[in-house]
């Protein structure tokens, strides 16, 4: 059975899917690579950009989404983040 | 307002100590920040914050019991005994005043839904029930025993459901934390209890030290890292 993923595996999936298609993404493109329901992805699209995470550009053909320096610096300290986290029990 | 009494003979080993607490929690609340800045989660901000006012009380702690022992060897050269015991009492309740907020704090962090009127009724309800008191030391240690032991709570869930040897770590520490404060809250009674305390908390700090190390400065190799990953 798999492990049910905390916040920031979440997270850390949601950016790595948008770095891997940056500037192109669109938010149907990461709900199916994140495995989330709509709402949840919803709110998390939110906070990452209130973090200042990712930003959101709107044009004709909808919503894109493009990773920031603050998502970027994120993903590669990500396992110290997540250590730490875990270790002092904040990881909820 | 009752004191702790303190044997002869630990008079600055004490001071040494606490300066140990202040430097250790200092140490988590600068690491803790730093993550912070990276992750931006408000828990880590609060786990932060607390650690800062944790370490800010050790500090106050060490520098009365500092004034109060470099001025009694002195007595009466610089000053009288009534201003002496009223810098101290003074020193001591803004001691208890930063400890309490940090534990208020470091609850407030572990909760799992933040909302600044439970921040507010936990310190309000803290704070209140110290001042309100005669016997301050030992209300505040209760008070702290009580607020410890809803972190240990959490950390003894947080450690079934994750079952991560760090967790474990921190949860002995915050066991080891709370006899301290226990220990402490006992100080009027027997003479040792003031000694055991600090060394209660030493040992409490000392784990939370190595788990910092562990996690900061202990290099992942890669294959650590791939074995992680496929677990």
């Amino acid at each position: 059975m798999n492990k049910k993923r905390t916040r920031l595996e979440v997270i850390k999936d949601i950016l790595e899917v948008i770095k891997s298609r940056n500037g192109r993404i669109k938010p149907t493109h990461i709900l199916y690579k994140s495995n989330l329901s709509y709402v949840m992805m919803e709110d998390y699209l939110t906070e990452l950009k209130e973090k200042g995470f990712i930003t959101e550009t709107r044009k004709d053909k909808g919503k894109t989404y493009q990773i920031t320096e603050k998502g970027q610096e994120y993903l590669k300290k990500y396992s110290l983040v997540s250590e730490f986290t875990e270790s002092f029990g904040l990881d909820q | 307002m009752t004191h702790y009494i303190v044997p002869a003979w630990f008079f600055g080993i004490d001071i040494a100590l606490e300066l140990v607490f202040f430097i250790i929690t200092l140490a988590v609340a600068i690491a803790s920040y730093k993550i912070y800045r990276i992750s931006r989660e408000k828990s880590m901000q609060c786990f932060s914050a607390s650690f800062f006012l944790i370490s800010l009380s050790y500090l106050v702690w060490a520098l009365i019991n500092t004034f109060a022992l470099s001025n009694l060897q002195e007595f009466p050269e610089k000053f009288s005994l009534q201003e002496i015991l009223s810098i101290s009492a003074m020193g001591f309740y803004m001691h208890i005043l930063l400890l309490t907020v940090g534990f208020v704090t470091l609850v407030y962090a572990v909760l799992p839904k933040k909302s600044l009127r439970v921040y507010y009724l936990l310190l309000g309800l803290g704070l209140t029930a110290i001042v309100a008191n005669t016997d301050k030391v030992i209300t505040f240690r209760i008070v702290s025993v009580f607020l410890l032991s809803s972190i240990v709570y959490h950390f003894f869930v947080q450690w079934r459901e994750h079952n991560n040897k760090n967790l474990l770590y921190t949860f002995v520490a915050f066991i080891l934390l709370s006899f301290g404060n226990i220990e402490f809250a006992l100080s009027e009674s027997y003479y040792s209890a003031y000694v055991i305390g600090h060394l209660f908390e030493l040992a409490a700090y000392l784990i939370i030290l190595s788990n910092l190390v562990k996690i900061t400065f202990i290099q992942k190799t890669p294959s650590n890292e791939q074995k992680k990953n496929k677990t």
